[in-house]
């Protein structure tokens, strides 16, 4: 107990070093520490981790930071010297003309990201024509027009009203109605039998609005959301107040075929036809399973931009068509907790996706 | 009429047949035969084939394969459709120079029949009712139908056809009697109705055939094997109870169980309904009850989402699964309350698969679990274990190998998932485009020169694994009415005499059902049966043996 409260990082590190770096591992630190200075001499950390795994092993404080230090600069002159040369290459290559190395890819999460057999390709025929009948198919065909029911979880806050203020700006065919008490299943009977499609539950606990559930009527799927970083519009600086136009809508990266649908889901609350006066979209980008809400305001203008590389004077300046924004209305991002297939019915419904334990395999696997 | 297009497979020359074979149905109406490669490469598995149309209204609902001697030649397959149809498929084979190739992708519909209620009154628009909710091949038994599918749609109504293997004598017009149904082969009408295919031979069915029809139908037969060949005569129909969610049918083909929403078990005699003949809705053999309420005295509202005959018990033992996640055993004899009852999981049971020696029932519910219920010591201590994990949505089939330690499982994310049994372990997941209803397991065809030896090896192979405890069924062990034909008089010694060692409880079944016999078989499909499936539990694949062919010690 002593041991680990002493020096928790210390022990833990050496453990680590074992497997990492055998030659500084526990015993002597002096002894441990000249080898790795050796052994180090010219690669900076090649097969070692960081460079703070590789010196945690040596217990003298004064032999730890001087190792640490040249460590240190020894990695970034080799790196400055990396850059260097690539830049006069890059500049050598633009002078005469050919064309510049090429830049290595960068590895980012989503383009590691574990491949998924749920991609939807656009032309696959299956999809299609599963989509054609589904339960929003009558949206998309413009036969049946949205109509959203809002509505919160027992006993509101006044965070929750001012939240709903502006969900009701946000989707032009909405309406509120206050939650009395009614049991969900009831809520969602009465909904369905007054002609609504879509209705929206938001969920509050402690004046922080964190859940919504979205059913799809008349036995559509259910969609049950964790609501997070809501931002509302009056407190987004330079915010601009929303209009009665159908707003356009911009569905971002919902590519497996459980993003496909939750993505036609989202679809259906917003009518077919935008009004392009009002220069108003509403974009719900997915990435890495988390959905990004934003509501703004477009405009699209001339911009000059100056290319101050360009050695001739005459192309410096160059004419550009640039989108302003100016955001509106609240944000917030959603994570999909649950699909269900019919309605609401937590406990006896089938699902059409849970996340489960075993399908998190990896940080670079995402779902939607 | 059903689609009865189909879509060939692009056959590549492949040298070895696929290990296993797994057809699936989804909701768009289509069937897909998913094969693992040679070899079992369970990595490589694939969707090949895809037979119909996509088409919402097609639906699959449920799914049963009857293939009685594990052989690729005598496949029937059927498919509860929306709109209470019941199509009944036959893998095609194209026929050339004798060498029949069950590869070539393609199944012709061969019959298909109405099995919701006869509109009582026309111009019924509420069709909901006629959703098939239950739909199981039973093969044998007393009457003079080898071959019996009964039926249940979701109001209720309870019908059993027959099939009757004799060539279909050529008759156009239709038969006075049961013009209920009539109007039906158009059907695309929301109703769940399945025409009755062939024949209306005078039985309340009448079903217009027209004169084309029926020379298809004759080429039909003629062309694709056995079961293209009869007609399909319905020989009772009904009325239970009023909501269905699932019905079985016990293993001799004489009770059928069925529960909903709102209705507890209850369990009907089908001969004595049969004889009846009264238009009264029959009583029921046995009407369960609901089992104990819980500690704070609520009693669940009665809603039986899954219904199983445990097999091996003469059919009185019938395993029950409810939306509220609890599984209560029946036995029919003791009493009406349940004997045991097991609280498993969360969220409704959606399928029960008992394994054919009755000591495991295998569970699925509509949170993607899927656990097995441990019956051997029945009804006093039963036990929930042997989870398969992965599955992300409701399960909605599944399938056993009849002689694999192997299960296949179909969900709505729309995979298909096969695990080893014994070691719970995932060996495959293909991915199925649709929401997947149904699976079943397939034989896959074999090189018949290899193929014996082969399925000799195999078989062995397949005791050899299958030997150790629970697995020691293999589908034989059911019902085993199916019988083999006269097979071929060296084979069979060779056969008998490894199987003799391994297991005896087998054979010596298979060779005494071995009497009894079959006119089924009548076209001399010498092949020796590997398994009898009774299509209850979905037909059962034994292309293990196949795959050990070929490649010889391969693996």
């Amino acid at each position: 107990m002593v041991k680990a409260q002493k020096n928790p990082k210390r022990h833990k590190s050496k453990n680590c070093d074992d497997s990492t770096n055998p030659s500084t591992s526990g015993g002597d630190g002096d002894r441990g520490g000249g080898e790795n200075d050796a052994a180090v001499g010219g690669k900076p950390s090649g097969g070692g981790g960081s460079i703070g795994q590789q010196t945690s092993g040596i217990r003298n404080k004064q032999k730890r930071s001087e190792l640490y230090h040249k460590l240190k600069h020894q990695k970034e002159k080799t790196k400055t010297k990396e850059r260097r040369k690539k830049q006069k290459e890059a500049a050598r290559a633009e002078e005469l003309g050919l064309e510049p190395p090429p830049k290595p890819v960068q590895h980012t999460l989503e383009n590691t990201r574990e491949a998924d057999d749920t991609m939807v390709d656009p032309n696959d025929e299956e999809v299609m024509a599963d989509e054609n009948d589904d339960e929003f198919a009558a949206h998309f065909a413009n036969a049946r027009p949205p109509k959203v029911l809002i509505t919160t979880s027992y006993k509101p806050s006044k965070i929750m009203y001012t939240f709903l203020s502006e969900m009701l700006e946000l989707l032009p065919c909405a309406e509120y109605y206050k939650r009395n008490g009614f049991p969900m299943k009831k809520i969602v009977k009465f909904a369905a039998n007054r002609g609504y499609t879509d209705l929206m539950v938001f969920n509050e606990d402690r004046k922080q609005i964190n859940g919504l559930l979205l059913v799809h009527l008349p036995d559509g799927p259910t969609a049950h959301f964790r609501l997070s970083n809501l931002k509302l519009g009056r407190d987004i600086k330079d915010h601009g107040r929303s209009t009665n136009h159908k707003p356009e809508l911009i569905l971002n990266h919902f590519d497996t075929r459980l993003g496909h649908r939750l993505g036609r889901m989202l679809a259906s609350l917003f009518p077919q036809d935008p009004q392009f006066r009002g220069r108003r979209v509403v974009t719900f980008h997915n990435q890495r399973d988390f959905i990004f809400l934003r509501h703004h305001r477009y405009i699209f203008e001339e911009k000059e931009t100056r290319d101050q590389a360009a050695k001739d004077p005459a192309k410096a300046k160059k004419k550009a068509v640039i989108a302003r924004l100016q955001e509106l209305g609240p944000r917030f991002t959603l994570k999909l907790l649950s699909l269900q297939k019919g309605t609401f019915d937590s406990r006896n419904g089938e699902f059409e996706w849970l996340p489960k334990k075993e399908n998190k395999t990896s940080r670079r696997r995402f779902f939607l | 009429m059903g689609e009865s297009s189909k879509r060939k497979a692009r056959e590549e020359e492949a040298p070895a047949p696929p290990s296993y074979r797994i057809l699936t149905a989804d909701e768009l109406g289509l069937l897909k035969v998913t094969e693992v490669p040679s070899g079992n490469k369970w990595e490589e598995a694939a969707a090949k084939q895809r037979w119909g149309q996509p088409d919402k209204q097609q639906a699959i609902t449920r799914l049963q394969v009857h293939c009685p001697d594990w052989e690729p030649d005598s496949i029937l397959v059927a498919a509860a459709r929306g709109g209470g149809r019941v199509t009944l498929h036959v893998p095609a084979r194209p026929v050339a120079g004798g060498q029949p190739d069950l590869g070539a992708g393609s199944a012709v519909e061969v019959g298909s029949f109405r099995a919701a209620a006869p509109a009582v009154t026309s111009g019924r628009s509420d069709t909901t009712s006629h959703e098939l909710r239950g739909l199981r091949v039973v093969a044998g038994g007393e009457g003079s139908y080898k071959l019996r599918l009964v039926t249940c749609t979701a109001g209720g109504h309870v019908a059993v056809h027959g099939y009757d293997p004799q060539e279909e004598a050529v008759r156009p017009g239709r038969q006075g009697a049961g013009g209920g149904q009539g109007d039906d082969d158009d059907d695309d009408e929301e109703e769940k109705g399945a025409t009755c295919g062939s024949g209306s031979g005078g039985e309340a069915s009448g079903v217009v055939r027209t004169w084309e029809e029926q020379q298809q139908r004759a080429a039909a037969g003629a062309a694709y094997g056995f079961f293209g060949r009869g007609r399909w005569r319905e020989v009772l129909r009904m009325q239970t109870v009023s909501d269905v969610q699932d019905m079985d049918v016990g293993s001799s083909g004489r009770h059928v169980a069925v529960g909903g929403d709102g209705h507890q078990l209850r369990v009907w005699d089908l001969t004595a309904a049969a004889s009846a003949s009264s238009s009264a809705a029959p009583e029921p053999l046995f009407a369960g009850k609901a089992g104990k309420p819980s500690r704070s005295g609520l009693q669940d509202l009665a809603h039986v989402t899954a219904v199983s005959f445990v097999p091996g018990r003469d059919d009185q033992l019938v395993l029950v699964g409810t939306a509220k996640h609890k599984l209560w055993l029946y036995d029919m004899r003791a009493g009406r309350k349940p004997q045991s009852e097991v609280v498993w999981g969360e969220g409704r049971i959606s399928v029960l698969l008992p394994q054919p020696d009755g000591s495991r029932v295998w569970a699925g519910n509509g949170r993607g679990q899927v656990e097995a219920l441990d019956m051997r010591q029945a009804p006093s201590r039963v036990s929930m274990g042997h989870a398969l994990k992965g599955s992300a949505g409701s399960i909605r089939s599944l399938s056993l190998h009849p002689s694999q330690p192997l299960i296949a499982s179909v969900s709505l994310d729309r995979h298909l998932r096969v695990h080893s049994t014994i070691t719970r372990q995932l060996l495959t997941k293909v991915y199925l485009k649709q929401a997947l209803t149904g699976v079943a397991w397939l034989p896959t065809p074999g090189k018949p020169s290899a193929a014996r030896g082969e399925e000799d090896v195999g078989d062995r192979r397949g005791n050899d694994i299958t030997n150790g405890g629970l697995e020691a069924e293999n589908g034989e062990e059911e019902e085993g009415n199916r019988s083999e034909p006269q097979p071929e008089a060296p084979r069979s010694e060779k056969k008998k005499a490894r199987k003799a060692g391994s297991e005896n409880g087998r054979t010596g079944r298979r060779r005494s059902s071995g009497k009894g016999s079959h006119d089924k078989e009548g076209s001399g499909k010498g092949r020796s049966n590997k398994g009898d499936d009774k299509g209850k539990g979905s037909g059962k694949k034994k292309t293990h043996n196949r795959s050990r062919h070929g490649g010889a010690g391969e693996e």
